[in-house]
């Protein structure tokens, strides 16, 4: 028999069986049943076995609906007689007064239910969805074509006014949809918009005939001032509000006077004493069994009286809108540091941040292009007064060199921008991002810049305790700035998360502290090229003076008052502007100094060690930090220090001796000392910068550029200054528990990592609690 | 059909009548040894009381053994699996 015989004879003969099988139709197809075969040939299987599509993972499974499980299948849902039998096409009430009622009801409740979802975090089928009006109205809108569906219920306040309160907390429904897409905020980690496939939200009238259905509805009730009335025209002018803000993207609006209306409205609407009850059943799970439902069954919220959360919206969302009146490249830079660091911003200003600034035509503020607001960032810091910026203007093709570079550099600060605004454990995670293009964007920047040298143009500086010049590398040194900066704000803030465990505290902030050392010498470096410069214009007015009349003085006095004019100004700007981050960086270096210190004397008396606790064959103390750094083992500079750099750096300040003896009582006294003048370095510092922000950067000590956050930053120096105090204290609180026993305080005592209101996360105290005692009997 | 295994009904779209009556469609992903079901992008089929057939997709689902009423297949879709398992046996005399 040939092949192809074999194959017919064998095909023959299986589908012969298939003629023994019942065979019905379903959806007009001729369907076999399986049950059987499946149910035989699993009795095969091993009980352990699982047969799956081979790119499934069954991880996957674990977030499977399962029927029926009430806890994860939405037909269960049992509704309500009320519930099931509500008609969106008859006026509920008996009387205008009822059905008046009944429609503020609504309407206020739907309103409550914006915040529940986007301030309360809430889902959207479980707030406003959660509305049979709303679901009703996105499935009729969706069949029509540009005109905005309403109610057919002959009753005005359900036909105009209901419908177009609900189309308008729809339409701003769908701005916030809209800026889910532009991936700025994310799903679920932000907010849920899961719109049980209401195609409708894509569809939405444009925001003119949804602002003059709105105007029609409050002209309606214009003349009646029952309570009722009026809470329902406040609940029209605040959706009207809300439908402006977007705005804000649209037109980059920067007018608040919708954001302020919204304050007064909210206020007003919080402070009803009105008795607001919905048509029964107008409010349930419904549209989770009826519509296309990926989720398990969710309880829909009520919500409380939370109107004063517009408030927080809107003033967050003004806080942002005030990024327009930043004047220099500075300020829009320390807008974004503090804006959203201590208290995480309103979802939505959160949103709009990144999109406001950098505009969809990829300008800045409207303002400014990419190239021109990176310019800006460079002459604010590193580049004003060197030869490379004069030279840039004469010689064009030497700088070409450094357009690939700046290209990336770009997009590497836009990114910085945009984790600005990321919520608090996301913006710790993109700067795991772009350390490493901060890295390659330096590298590649100072590859460039000393091509400048061979094109003699060098700028080079003498600073610190150094003999020999240096080259100052304006663009490089900027990069290497930021990128160590990132890195120290990378590091502490797994801190504010509660990433670390206790005994990962000292190498977390000794690296700290070698990131400030190193970040140090590149600011000193700089602050010293930049009084150079400044000591140099005013030594050409020196020696002017002593010059006779003549073509070289005229010439000197021009270049003078060139100078004096065009760079004067921003040198003495940048010289405080480099006090400010002097300062800061000392604040950090100090501070992480003293938790080192900390650290170390709680080690010497044996109640923490730098080693994980709990090891097996599979991990080791070496490969468990490998593995906590990995995020800088690629950094190029400064380099990742070995395991074994870490290690002896702990070791030369762990106090040897027994605890108690005379010897070490002395040695940690010394170090106690040490730590003092570590939080009193820190102390002050903080305070000069404090000093600085209250006087609006005019007290002649530093420019720290917070004219905008003002009250931001004031609380974040603040927290850092009440860390530095509180800690000092807390290591004399340590200090004195461990006294009263020494040699008994290991087995006594234990560390944990605390924090406290009022203090910087970035900082917790390392604070010497009692041991639990193990139980070891049950009864 | 006494030929084919599990493997050739994986991947394949399952018709999975409930004992409640739904009718749920969708990719089957797996199965263990006890006959309980996964599938994917599911599409789910049921009647209101009023006799109104209703469907939505429900996206990933487990389908307990016990809650199904018959599990079914297309006839082209059987005839294709069993046309493929034909080939893949001949291949192996």
């Amino acid at each position: 028999m040939g092949a192809s015989e074999e194959k017919s004879v064998l095909d023959a003969h299986l589908l012969n069986g298939l003629d023994k099988l019942s065979v019905r139709h379903g959806d007009g197809i001729e369907m076999v049943n399986v049950t059987e075969n499946l149910r035989e040939l699993c009795k095969r299987l091993n009980a352990q076995s699982i047969i799956k599509v081979h790119s499934s993972d069954l991880f996957q499974g674990t977030h499977a609906l399962e029927v029926n499980n009430p806890k994860l299948d939405s037909h269960l849902i049992v509704l309500s007689e009320e519930e099931l039998s509500l008609s969106c096409d008859c006026a509920h009430g008996a009387n205008d007064v009822e059905r008046l009622q009944y429609v503020t009801s609504i309407a206020d409740r739907l309103l409550r239910s914006v915040i529940t979802w986007l301030n309360e975090y809430q889902s959207l089928p479980a707030t406003l969805l959660s509305c049979r009006y709303v679901e009703e109205f996105l499935i009729r809108n969706s069949q029509r074509d540009k005109a905005l569906f309403k109610f057919n219920t002959d009753c005005i306040y359900y036909d105009q006014i209901l419908t177009n309160i609900i189309a308008a907390i729809c339409y701003f429904a769908a701005f916030v949809k809209s800026l889910l897409l532009r991936a700025v905020i994310f799903e679920e980690e932000d907010l849920n918009f899961n719109s049980m496939g209401l195609q409708s939200f894509d569809i939405m009238p444009p925001q003119k005939l949804i602002l003059s259905e709105l105007q029609k509805s409050l002209d309606l009730i214009s003349d009646d001032s029952s309570p009722m009335a009026v809470h329902l025209g406040h609940i029209l002018k605040a959706v009207r509000c809300l439908v402006h803000i977007e705005d804000v993207l649209t037109v980059y609006s920067t007018s608040t006077a919708y954001l302020d209306e919204l304050i007064e409205l909210a206020r007003s609407l919080q402070s009803h004493t009105l008795k607001l009850e919905p048509p029964a059943g107008s409010f349930s799970m419904g549209i989770q069994k009826r519509r296309s439902n990926q989720f398990p069954p969710k309880n829909i919220v009520e919500p409380d009286n939370n109107y004063l959360g517009f408030i927080h919206m809107a003033n967050s969302i003004k806080t942002v809108l005030r990024v327009s009146e930043a004047d220099t490249a500075v300020e829009t830079f320390q807008f974004a540091y503090f804006f959203n660091k201590l208290k995480q911003q309103h979802v939505l200003a959160r949103a709009i941040f990144p999109l406001f600034l950098v505009r969809d035509n990829q300008n800045i503020l409207g303002r400014y292009s990419i190239e021109d607001f990176l310019f800006s960032h460079l002459m604010e810091y590193s580049l004003m007064g060197t030869q490379v910026s004069e030279k840039m203007q004469s010689s064009p093709e030497v700088f070409q060199v450094l357009t690939p570079a700046l290209k990336e550099c770009a997009n590497a600060l836009f990114d910085w921008y945009q984790n600005a605004s990321q919520n608090t454990a996301r913006y710790r995670q993109g700067y795991n991002r772009q350390l490493i293009v901060w890295d390659s964007v330096q590298a590649q920047l100072e590859t460039a810049e000393l091509n400048f040298i061979s094109a003699e143009i060098h700028d080079e500086v003498i600073s610190g305790s150094d003999t020999v010049a240096t080259p100052l590398m304006p663009y490089a040194s900027w990069v290497f700035t930021l990128k160590v900066m990132v890195m120290i704000e990378f590091t502490l803030k797994g801190f504010d998360l509660d990433v670390y465990k206790p005994y990962e505290g000292y190498d977390m902030f000794w690296y700290v502290s070698y990131l400030a050392f190193h970040l140090d010498s590149c600011l000193i470096k700089i602050h010293c090229f930049i009084m150079n410069r400044i000591d140099r214009i005013h030594a050409m007015n020196k020696k002017m003076k002593k010059m006779k009349a003549g073509p070289k003085k005229s010439k000197l006095k021009e270049d003078y008052q060139e100078l004096m004019s065009t760079e004067m100004g921003q040198l003495q700007t940048n010289k405080q502007y480099l006090n400010y981050l002097i300062a800061h960086t000392k604040i950090h270096r100090s501070l992480s100094m003293f938790q080192t210190l900390q650290f170390a004397l709680l080690k010497s008396h044996g109640v923490i060690d730098n080693k994980p606790p709990m090891l097996n064959q599979f991990a080791n103390a070496e490969l468990i930090h490998s593995l906590r750094f990995k995020p800088f083992s690629s950094i190029g500079v400064p380099e990742l220090p070995s395991y074994a750099e870490f290690e002896s750096t702990i070791n030369r300040f762990v106090v040897d001796g027994e605890p108690g003896s005379a010897n070490f009582v002395a040695e940690v006294e010394t170090n106690m000392i040490l730590m003092e003048k570590e939080s009193a370095t820190a102390e002050e510092a903080a305070k000069g910068i404090i000093r600085a922000i209250e006087a609006n950067d005019k007290n002649g000590e530093m420019f720290t550029g917070t004219k905008l956050v003002k009250q931001e930053s004031l609380e974040y120096f603040g927290e850092l200054l009440n860390s530095a105090h509180a800690m000092n204290i807390n290591a004399k609180d340590n200090l004195k528990k461990l006294k009263v026993d020494p040699s008994a305080a290991a087995k006594r005592f234990a560390v944990t990592l605390k924090h406290q209101s009022g203090m910087s996360s970035f900082y917790p105290l390392f604070t010497v609690v009692e041991k639990k005692s193990r139980r070891t009997s049950c009864n | 059909m006494e030929n084919l295994t599990l493997r050739d009904y994986i991947g394949n779209t399952l018709y999975v009548t409930l004992k409640d009556g739904r009718i749920l469609n969708g990719e089957f992903m797996a199965i263990d040894a006890q006959c309980n079901l996964l599938l994917d992008r599911v599409r789910e089929q049921s009647k209101s009381a009023t006799a109104e057939v209703s469907s939505r997709l429900l996206g990933l689902v487990s389908v307990p053994s016990d809650t199904v009423e018959k599990v079914e297949v297309p006839q082209y879709k059987m005839q294709e699996m069993i046309r493929s398992r034909a080939a893949f046996m001949q291949n192996i005399v």
